[in-house]
């Protein structure tokens, strides 16, 4: 066993702060590996096709679920398709069963120093739900808009953080309720969501976990179509996301 | 490498720790003194006077905050001689309204209070006067109104802000003689992620209610660990109905002496209230004359049945129309009100099927909205001699099409104030 | 006499520990750090500590509460070591967020005590050899102990997140002592504890 090893410990602890608060992160200068596998990161893809596979949980707010603060998880698929020429068309489903959410969107972007890049893009979401049980027979229809940016940055050889800020525009809601169809008030601009996204080796060869968080203020979370909110006030969607990219 | 991620990770905790901040909206009622108002040789108005201000107007002046038309209703709250009538106007647009109360110097009417938009979180003060020529003197001496006859003019303002957007409304007619509807309102006047002046379910809700356009409320009763009948929405005890402080779970598990101790509700530090305390504000202090018991708990139902013979009969007694109905939401509570002796004259709503509610006898059948305007079973229903009432109807879209299409005798809202002007504002 | 005794059970512990350490000694120390592609392990990570409860609200004034921030708090954490930088397991365990005495407005007194077992889904990945740094999200089973007028116990679940960083020595090829600082938070109730803990690490699986 080695002796207890106290001050090369608290020197290596007070290292690691300096480092980190002084951003020293130029290691290595190595390129990017042909073979790297990415969904999110604003990065024309080399490979023809990426798909990944995971979960998003949304924590919902009080306010507007009332006694139900859950957390609820979706099925979450994702595909990204090269196009050539910087471009590339990143889809996602996530799913829930009674209420499931597609979106596709092309994306634009470019290489600006050897880790970092950055993209532009604009995602088109279609949604539908439906809920059928007794004394609740009401389904709905959904269209949103996100234009948003990315910047990229690149760790090591691997590690790939994004950040992305995106605009949320609601197009249209449409539900209905037992015979009746139902106008809901919505904003065409109803608040933004700003996510912060980690790609990285996970396991075997060329497996790649996703982990991100997604901060989503809006006055229009399609998760809560059901509620018939008459609410008109951004309120804090905190999502959590694992994708495994396979 | 390691470095970087380090930094990402605290980029990640930082982002976190944002989640967990939660971002509260707040709305308290504006903190605005008109001098005016409280002056020397003025007097508060009466009940005659603030009837006849009852009808339509158009927003001569405010139209792009308040809508082109409002609903003009008076109500009270009870306090003897003390006694506070109250003016409210009820908007179509943003489920916005204003609730005023009003004084006199001579022959000019002085209007005093507040607005609120209920999709958003907008309030401030309101001051409005009405002169002895724009209907002043007309409305003292009791003379009849007619169109342009009343003008309440003024101004508004944001906030604690002096009001200096102005601000007209003038009288077009009277309100629609339409056929009656109970206007019930959600948790005794609203739920507390409105930001309303009190928390739901409370003592000191109840009297907003019908400064909201309410004629009933509809209220959640539970059972305490030692059975005494209290008002309480939620399953357990949480943040989003009380000031936090360490109790967690169903409130079935805390006696009542513990929850009165401990408990105070989120909006105004209120104490949970006994269902006792609640039927005694209502029928002392508003003007109500409808209670929905929306029956939470899952034990024998006698103690409500016994609170809810005692409150009929006292206000029997004191000559005020007062309906309080058991509310019968599932089978479980179906059961536990089919063993009440005589149950079949104990005023029931049942939420269930409309054979159900002939089962039971009950008064009210009250589906739930999404299943839609039912016009058949309303129509079955009333022909039984029972009425039929929705819940919880809160887009305005929604009231006014189940007031134009549906032929339903009362609304269960969150927003009385959007369907009391739904209503009356029908010609 | 109550010192002697706990020393005594430290010195028990850290016996036991560094023998079951010493048992998988190898002439390899343990890291986190990914091994050979196509190793894979199960690694075992027993905590024990204190927590300081870190929000401002809890114990509302009205109570006149003296309030109790900090208590221990258990965990055990089970991690799938993959061959690469990213592990995921389960974390559980036993904690107070927070107890507090109070007294109310007649002046009878009181006591309130919040716990919870966690059950969490963590992601980890080792920044050095040495150094880790986990996350997770999932359950927080709550419970009210209250003696007040009597006493009650109410329970619910609420949503949370863990984020923690721990410093592992090794003591051998299967085994470390480390020391955790962790944040623990219950969305639901909104309240979180930052917390230290000491650390036996155990690989006891691996293929």
């Amino acid at each position: 066993m080695k002796p207890f090893p106290k001050h090369r410990a608290s020197t290596r602890w007070l290292l690691l702060l300096l480092a980190a608060l002084s951003g020293a992160q130029a290691l290595a200068q190595d390129t990017l590996p042909h073979d790297l596998k990415y969904i999110t990161f604003p990065l024309a893809p080399q490979r023809p096709w990426t798909v990944g596979v995971g979960i998003t949980a949304t924590t919902m707010p009080y306010e507007v679920t009332e006694e139900f603060h859950y957390q609820v998880p979706a099925v979450e698929v994702q595909a990204l398709r090269r196009l050539g020429a910087g471009f590339s068309l990143q889809g996602r489903a996530s799913l829930q069963v009674f209420q499931n959410y597609f979106s596709i969107g092309p994306r634009w972007s470019a290489r600006i120093t050897d880790r970092i890049s950055a993209g532009v893009g604009n995602d088109v979401a279609f949604w539908f739900g439906s809920v059928n049980v007794e004394g609740f027979r009401t389904r709905a229809t959904g269209w949103q808009n996100f234009p948003n940016v990315s910047v990229g940055y690149r760790f090591g050889r691997q590690v790939l953080l994004t950040l992305r800020a995106e605009s949320i525009m609601t197009l249209d809601i449409s539900p209905r309720a037992g015979d009746i169809k139902i106008r809901d008030d919505y904003r065409l601009f109803s608040g933004s969501a700003y996510t912060l996204l980690l790609e990285q080796p996970f396991y075997g060869r060329n497996k790649r976990l996703a982990l991100g968080l997604r901060g989503i203020y809006t006055s229009s979370f399609w998760q809560t179509w059901s509620i018939f909110s008459a609410l008109d006030r951004n309120y804090f969607y905190p999502q959590f996301i694992a994708c495994l990219i396979l | 490498m390691p470095y970087s991620l380090t930094r990402t990770t605290f980029l990640a905790l930082g982002l976190l720790l944002l989640g967990a901040c939660r971002r509260d909206f707040d709305v308290r009622l504006p903190d605005n003194r008109w001098e005016a108002f409280e002056a020397p040789g003025t007097a508060p108005l009466g009940a005659s006077v603030a009837a006849r201000m009852e009808g339509v107007y158009t927003v001569a002046a405010g139209s792009d905050r308040f809508g082109a038309d409002a609903v003009g209703k008076w109500s009270h709250t009870a306090a003897g001689a003390d006694t506070v009538f109250h003016f409210s106007l009820f908007f179509g647009k943003d489920i916005s309204y204003l609730v005023l109360e009003g004084r006199r110097r001579d022959s000019t009417l002085l209007l005093h209070g507040y607005w609120r938009s209920m999709t958003g979180i907008e309030t401030g003060a309101v001051r409005l006067t009405v002169t002895p020529e724009a209907g002043g003197r007309a409305l003292l001496l009791g003379t009849a109104i007619g169109a342009g006859g009343l003008v309440l003019e003024g101004a508004y303002g944001d906030g604690n802000g002096t009001p200096d957007r102005p601000l007209r409304f003038s009288f077009d007619r009277p309100l629609a003689a339409s056929r009656p509807l109970e206007i019930v309102a959600h948790r005794g006047g609203g739920t507390s992620a409105d930001l309303l002046p009190a928390s739901e379910n409370s003592l000191e809700i109840l009297p907003y209610a019908a400064r909201f356009g309410a004629t009933g409320v509809e209220i959640d009763v539970r059972l305490t660990r030692d059975g005494v009948p209290v008002l309480y929405h939620d399953a357990t005890l949480n943040e989003r109905l009380i000031v936090k402080n360490g109790l967690v779970g169903p409130i079935e598990n805390y006696t009542f002496a513990q929850l009165d101790g401990l408990v105070r509700l989120v909006r105004g530090n209120e104490r949970i209230p006994t269902l006792r305390a609640a039927l005694e504000t209502i029928l002392t202090r508003t003007p109500l004359r409808f209670v929905w018991l929306d029956t939470k708990f899952d034990a024998p139902i006698d103690g409500l049945r016994a609170l809810q013979a005692e409150f009929q009969q006292r206000a029997a007694v004191l000559g005020r129309p007062l309906e309080i109905v058991i509310g019968i939401p599932d089978e479980q509570v179906l059961e536990r009100f089919r063993a009440l002796p005589g149950h079949r004259d104990v005023p029931s709503l049942v939420e269930l099927e409309t054979a159900d509610a002939e089962s039971v006898n009950a008064r009210i059948w009250a589906p739930r909205w999404t299943l839609g305007l039912q016009n058949d079973k309303v129509a079955a229903m009333q022909a039984q001699g029972r009425r039929a009432f929705v819940w919880t109807l809160d887009l305005p879209e929604n009231v006014a099409l189940f007031l134009r299409e549906g032929r339903f005798d009362g609304i269960l809202s969150n927003y009385p104030t959007a369907v009391a002007y739904a209503h009356y504002i029908r010609p | 006499m109550r010192t002697i005794s706990v020393r005594n059970h430290v010195t028990l512990i850290l016996s036991l520990l560094l023998s079951l350490a010493g048992a998988a000694q190898d002439t390899t120390e343990f890291t986190s750090k990914p091994g050979r592609a196509g190793r894979y392990s199960l690694v075992a990570y027993f905590n024990a500590g204190g927590s300081y409860y870190s929000a401002n609200r809890g114990a509302p004034a009205y109570l006149q509460p003296s309030l109790r921030r900090v208590n221990p708090l258990a965990t055990v954490r089970v991690l799938w070591h993959p061959d690469r930088q990213l592990k995921a397991g389960l974390e559980s365990g036993f904690m107070t967020f927070y107890s507090y005495g109070l007294k109310d407005s007649l002046g009878k007194k009181g006591r309130v005590s919040l716990d919870a077992v966690p059950v969490l889904l963590v992601w980890s990945m080792s920044v050095t050899d040495h150094l880790n740094i986990f996350a997770g999200s999932g359950a927080y089973f709550l419970t009210t102990h209250l003696d007040y007028e009597g006493k009650s116990k109410a329970s619910r679940l609420a949503m949370g997140w863990m984020a923690a960083a721990s410093y592992i020595w090794p003591l051998g090829k299967n085994a470390g002592l480390g020391t955790e600082f962790k944040w623990m938070y219950a969305s639901g109730t909104s309240s979180g504890v930052l917390a230290l803990q000491v650390q036996y690490v155990w690989k006891f699986a691996h293929w």
